[in-house]
């Protein structure tokens, strides 16, 4: 049809983006550096930047999240954020989007669908590897997801969303492009749920404060019932499957020793 | 009265516990031992369970109000209850022990760094 498109695996799942501004598409190109892919998509998403939007100046009072909601025709979804619009149809994988000339409507339009597209659970964690295996750092904002990645460059996937899923009985973590991120996985050996410390202090954790950790850091295709009741038991899977532990950490690389210590 | 589970929830028993999923109100509880004993016979016997010992009633009619459970019509169990097993070790009044709202989550990941959100995006 003439448009340019970029595809882009994102937690295992390849989206191509079309768009009729080349411009928008290259600027698209920066923001998933890394993620490119030549995979045959299984979701397209067109973008359409409006002329004249502008992309709007930081909300007050903090952000809101999108409003998800059946879409008026009865088909898909449709979801609405600030300055952008979106409809999405999952049965049949597409999706159009209209907004000002910038790529963060994709970055909240993709926050809402790529847990119903991709299996397993999509946490709120920095993802921290060596080649044989990952970790993932899990914790409120504020908890040192970040401070943790950048105390340990050569290990970090992403610092605040990564993707979980089960492959051939195992759970493997998945980096996410956001925000400091680079594509990697590995099979998951443990989660740490983060707070900042005076000393390096790991603790485990039972199952069920595993699982109280974990449900309120997991990102929710809150929009769809059957798909959070899936998402539920991959968590459910998740937490008796892999260590989960509380880590305290002081601000310094040698926590590395901590996080990969075996049980 | 007897009640029975609502259709829009989700369980799971970890350990001790039973954690229970509202996928309507995006809401999550933890049932200490003997609640997710009361649970479970919800569960497996539908809208048959009535309360027998002190303190189920209570955690019955709360599981009402926080829209998990709701009471049965009482014309559709009449005769039967359901017996269910709740071990000596359930010394603990049945009681939710925790509860959360999903949809709390992230909000710092709906900041993008141009917004100035949960971190600023280094110069590479």
């Amino acid at each position: 049809m003439g448009e340019a498109e970029a595809r882009f695996d994102l937690g295992g799942i390849v989206i191509a983006f079309a768009s009729p501004s080349a411009e928008w598409l290259s600027e698209l190109g920066k923001r998933f550096r890394g993620f490119e892919s030549a995979t045959e998509p299984s979701f397209r998403i067109r973008y359409c930047p409006r002329k004249g939007a502008v992309a709007p100046a930081e909300t007050i009072g903090g952000p809101m999240p999108p409003l998800v909601r059946p879409h008026p025709g009865g088909r898909g979804i449709e979801i609405l954020g600030p300055g952008f619009a979106a409809r999405a149809d999952l049965e049949h994988g597409t999706a159009e989007v209209e907004g000002p000339a910038a790529v963060y409507p994709v970055d909240m339009v993709l926050r809402e669908l790529l847990p119903a597209l991709t299996t397993g659970v999509i946490l709120h964690c920095a993802l921290l590897g060596d080649g044989m295996a990952t970790w993932a750092c899990g914790g409120a904002s504020g908890s040192g997801k970040s401070t943790l990645a950048a105390l340990l460059p050569e290990h970090a996937l992403c610092d605040e969303l990564a993707h979980i899923a089960d492959c051939d009985g195992r759970f493997h973590g998945r980096s996410l492009p956001y925000w400091e991120a680079r594509p990697g996985g590995a099979p998951l050996a443990g989660i740490a749920i983060l707070r900042h410390g005076a000393e390096h202090r790991r603790t485990p954790l039972t199952l069920p404060q595993a699982l109280r950790a974990l449900a309120t850091e997991v990102v929710w295709p809150t929009f769809s019932e059957p798909a959070m009741e899936r998402r539920f038991a991959a968590l459910g899977r998740l937490v008796e499957s892999v260590p989960v532990w509380q880590l305290e950490f002081a601000p310094r690389a040698d926590v590395w020793d901590v996080i990969t210590a075996v049980a | 009265m007897t009640y029975r589970r609502v259709a829009h929830v989700a369980w799971r028993r970890l350990g001790p516990e039973t954690v229970v999923l509202d996928l309507r109100s995006k809401r999550v509880y933890a049932l200490n031992e003997s609640g997710g004993a009361l649970w479970h016979a919800l569960v497996d016997h539908g809208a048959a369970v009535a309360a027998r010992r002190p303190g189920e009633e209570e955690f019955l009619a709360e599981l009402v109000r926080l829209g998990i459970a709701a009471a049965a019509e009482p014309a559709a169990e009449a005769g039967e209850t359901a017996r269910y097993a709740v071990s000596a070790v359930h010394a603990e009044p049945p009681r939710v022990i925790w509860q959360d709202d999903i949809r709390s989550f992230g909000i710092s990941c709906l900041q993008t760094p141009i917004q100035g959100g949960c971190q600023a995006r280094p110069t590479t």
